[in-house]
């Protein structure tokens, strides 16, 4: 029968398409535009926004929540959600301010912590993959646990770091001009994009997201890959307990109390597929750029943090309910 | 009986894509008639269904109502009309009583507050008119799935249907429960209400209809009395024999050296397959003739590491093989283009580009097989997926495109793609050319001959029989299980039906 399509397509149309398919700025861009029209809306009304150091405020007040995000926009393309998160950045912080305090050297104590992270993500993964449990349900029992038990550890005081190296590598000071944090979530972005956007391993996890039995079907071990993505976000999660251990001078058991609402707000507001199969980790940044740009811009204005979390959820919501309308439109 | 024409649809014609799923399809159904609706999984009677019910839109044609025509109709206005269909997977609340579940939705009300007594009462009274051995304060959880259906049909019944849809009823059903939902069938036979009756059991269809028509490919194969319907007759009409002229390909002739690639020996699985014995040779294609619920499915998910073997014992290639997961089969070199295209084998929100690729990542890689950290080079991964595109003739913009948007045909040659990519020694095909329009259907065939030639053992399962038979080297019949008979030398439509139809007879 007839084809209208040509069958072999022409490397132009191909660059064309690309470019729009890899920002997903095709279904996107309505988000994308309130991001900038609220960027304008504190550089006008909030005289010193638009200054280098605001900037830098931003990055250094968005860093855990970026790192944390990435791991959370791999768990959520594989169509799996992780509540325990904001627990396992207080745990872990903890965990390396007490081993420092009993003179176990920063780098081991550092490691220790990192490798908690992993274990509490393999905990979440295997109770959800092999086991059968919702991650809905593990990572919320998880969450519940690990919170408890950094409260219970630390008698709910906050375990001082003194270590002067530790406080190099993760606490606040800047490098060629950039805060330490900034440099960190810079090393996980890319680590995160090659991962999920240039490695086999990436694909695998779109593909279980995607269609879990043709991934099957396609001899891909999506449990496997589901608990990668737990024990990865349990890293990340270590990483960031370690920044903020090194920014605060202390592991306190709190600090990660909501981080895990704020990493799914940054997720999906950068088109990320609550259900899995879609998103991507530019999409991600760009989310949580956008609720620290909020968080700081609030506060130039001089609103009280009950106010910021009040304006910040009703912009999550309106945001994603703006995308999904015009996308209804669309089609 | 004085009956009156319920429903008509006529030149009823639904197309996705590019292909035809419905071509100018015509359906009456009487009051007081059970009309039974037969054809292969891809025939298009659930599309034809789901029109009926409002859920698809119509491109072509008229449905007609009581004789009252309509173009569009929601689900909700359907059910207005008196239509209703009772789906294989029940739709019941588990935790709700019988008494419940019937008002759903339509609980009688006073002042806000459910009247627990007056719902009690009405479903009472549904239940003694029918004569169902339920009462009302059972919880439906708690019930037999043929209690169940029970339940559904009173539901039906309870909104005033006069169209009934039955949807593979005596799929789940014991014997017993068989013959109470044919005399719940003719009870409502006698209440003048029409029945649609789905069913891929030729002999209670015989049974319980007194019209049934055929669908195949699409197309309405022919409506018959009762007393003019035959086994022979309605096997024919579902599988097809008559030959399209200029479709038959070129079989090409196995080579004489017949060494086997597959040898299965009395393979037994929990439920389906029981001792099924066949040889495959290299570069031979084995059609697979059976029925829906013959086992075929259920021998190539064996085949695939899919199903728990509980008897007998495979060679594939000379050695032992039993297969515990697809990675495994896998790599064994078996490959399997799964029966539910959408469902098992496509990745819909992924561009054709990263379907076709999805088995052969480790090509691209930057650094050799580091397994799942390997850094894919994207510029050869486009350039490779380019030319199975032109390879394949994949109709599509480019390679980018989502391979959810591509029509029926297109998707499966992506599928193809991505086995074909694996160079696999064994090819399993679960009906692949279902719901595929003929031209695709053609290129397909030519592909499989083509790579049997080069030497890959085809296990090719279908539907449609004189497809069997033209692209076939042997064909071995299932039923209950297991392979009853095996043609090798004269093969054609007739003596592959005539094996079917002695097993169902028995």
């Amino acid at each position: 029968m007839l084809r209208r399509l040509s069958p072999i397509p022409d490397v132009d149309s191909n660059r064309k398409q690309r470019r729009i398919s890899v920002g997903s700025l095709g279904s996107q861009g309505l988000i994308y535009a309130i991001f900038v029209v609220i960027i304008g809306f504190f550089m006008i009304f909030a005289p010193n926004f638009a200054t280098a150091t605001t900037f830098a405020d931003i990055g250094r007040e968005t860093a855990v929540t970026t790192i944390v995000a990435v791991g959370m926009t791999l768990v959520i393309i594989t169509a799996e959600i992780d509540l325990s998160i904001g627990s396992t950045v207080s745990f872990t912080g903890m965990m390396a301010a007490i081993l420092m305090q009993s003179h176990v050297g920063w780098l081991p104590a550092s490691l220790a912590s990192l490798a908690i992270g992993a274990l509490i993500g393999a905990l979440n993964g295997f109770v959800t993959t092999y086991v059968g449990v919702p991650s809905f349900l593990v990572t919320l029992g998880t969450m519940e646990i690990f919170g408890g038990l950094s409260q219970i550890i630390t008698g709910s005081m906050p375990v001082p770091v003194d270590s002067v190296s530790f406080g190099y590598i993760f606490g606040d000071n800047a490098l060629l001009g950039i805060p330490i944090p900034v440099w960190w979530t810079l090393i996980i972005v890319v680590l995160g994009f090659v991962l999920l956007h240039r490695s086999v391993f990436g694909r695998w996890i779109y593909a279980t997201g995607g269609n879990k039995t043709a991934a099957r079907f396609s001899g891909i071990q999506v449990n496997r890959i589901k608990m990668y993505c737990f024990i990865l976000l349990g890293i990340f999660a270590a990483v960031g307990g370690l920044i903020l251990d090194g920014r605060f001078g202390a592991g306190d058991p709190s600090v990660g109390n909501g981080m895990e609402l704020d990493a799914i707000a940054a997720t999906i507001l950068g088109g990320t597929n609550l259900f899995g199969g879609r998103g991507t980790i530019i999409g991600t940044i760009i989310g949580s750029i956008f609720i620290g740009s909020v968080s700081v811009g609030l506060i130039m204005l001089g609103a009280g943090a009950e106010l910021q979390t009040v304006v910040k959820g009703a912009i999550i919501i309106g945001a994603v309910a703006l995308n999904k309308i015009s996308d209804k439109r669309r089609v | 009986m004085d009956q009156n024409v319920l429903l008509e649809m006529r030149g009823i014609t639904k197309k996705f894509g590019e292909s035809n799923v419905l071509n100018g399809v015509d359906f009456v159904l009487l009051s007081g008639e059970v009309h039974a609706l037969l054809g292969e999984n891809g025939a298009g009677k659930s599309t034809l269904m789901k029109i009926l019910s409002g859920v698809y839109s119509l491109d072509a044609g008229e449905v007609r109502v009581n004789d009252v025509p309509r173009k569009r109709f929601s689900p909700a206005e359907a059910m207005q009309e008196g239509i209703s269909i009772v789906y294989q997977d029940l739709s019941l609340v588990p935790e709700l009583t019988v008494a419940d579940n019937l008002f759903l939705g339509i609980e009688p009300r006073s002042w806000g507050m459910l009247r627990k007594e007056r719902i009690h009462r009405a479903a009472q009274g549904m239940i003694t008119e029918y004569g169902f051995p339920l009462k009302p304060q059972m919880k439906v959880g708690d019930l037999s799935y043929a209690q169940q259906q029970m339940v559904e049909i009173l539901k039906a019944l309870s909104k005033k249907a006069q169209i009934l849809v039955l949807d593979e009823p005596t799929a789940s059903l014991t014997v017993e429960e068989e013959e109470t939902l044919f005399s719940i069938i003719n009870d409502l036979r006698a209440h003048g209400k029409g029945i649609i009756y789905i069913s891929h059991r030729m002999d209670e269809v015989l049974r319980v209809a007194d019209r049934i028509t055929v669908l195949r490919d699409g197309i309405n194969q022919g409506t018959i009395e009762k007393d003019r319907a035959t086994l022979d007759l309605l096997i024919q009409l579902i599988t097809g024999t008559e030959t399209t002229s200029g479709s038959r390909i070129a079989k090409h002739h196995r080579s004489t050296s017949e060494i086997p690639a597959l040898e299965v020996r009395e393979l037994s699985t929990i439920g389906k397959l029981h001792q099924a014995t066949f040889t495959l040779y290299e570069g031979e294609i084995l059609g697979v003739a059976g029925l829906v619920g013959s086992g075929r499915t259920t021998l190539a998910r064996a085949l695939f590491g899919l199903e728990r073997i509980i008897g007998g014992h495979i060679r594939f290639k000379g050695e032992s093989y039993k297969p515990q997961s697809p990675a495994q089969a896998i790599d064994a070199g078996v490959a399997l283009i799964p029966e539910q295209r959408r469902e098992q084998g496509l990745f819909g929100e992924l561009s054709i580009e990263d379907n076709i690729t999805m088995t052969v990542l480790d090509r691209f890689s930057y650094l050799g097989n580091l397994k799942g950290l390997a850094f894919v080079n994207k510029r050869n991964m486009l350039r490779y997926s380019e030319e199975k595109v032109a390879d394949l003739k994949i109709a599509c913009r480019n390679v980018f495109q989502k391979a959810g948007e591509l029509s029926g045909g297109t998707q499966q040659k992506v599928i193809l793609s991505r086995w074909l990519s694996k160079d696999p020694k064994l090819l399993i095909m679960d009906d692949p050319t279902a719901g595929v329009d003929i031209t695709t259907k053609q290129e397909i065939w030519a592909i499989m001959d083509n790579i049997a030639q080069k030497g890959t053992s085809i296990l090719f399962i279908s539907s449609d029989l004189k497809e069997l038979v033209q692209v076939s080297h042997r064909i071995v019949v299932m039923a209950d299980g297991a392979i009853i008979r095996e043609i090798d030398t004269q093969i054609d439509e007739i003596s592959v039906r005539r094996a079917m139809q002695h097993a169902m007879v028995q």
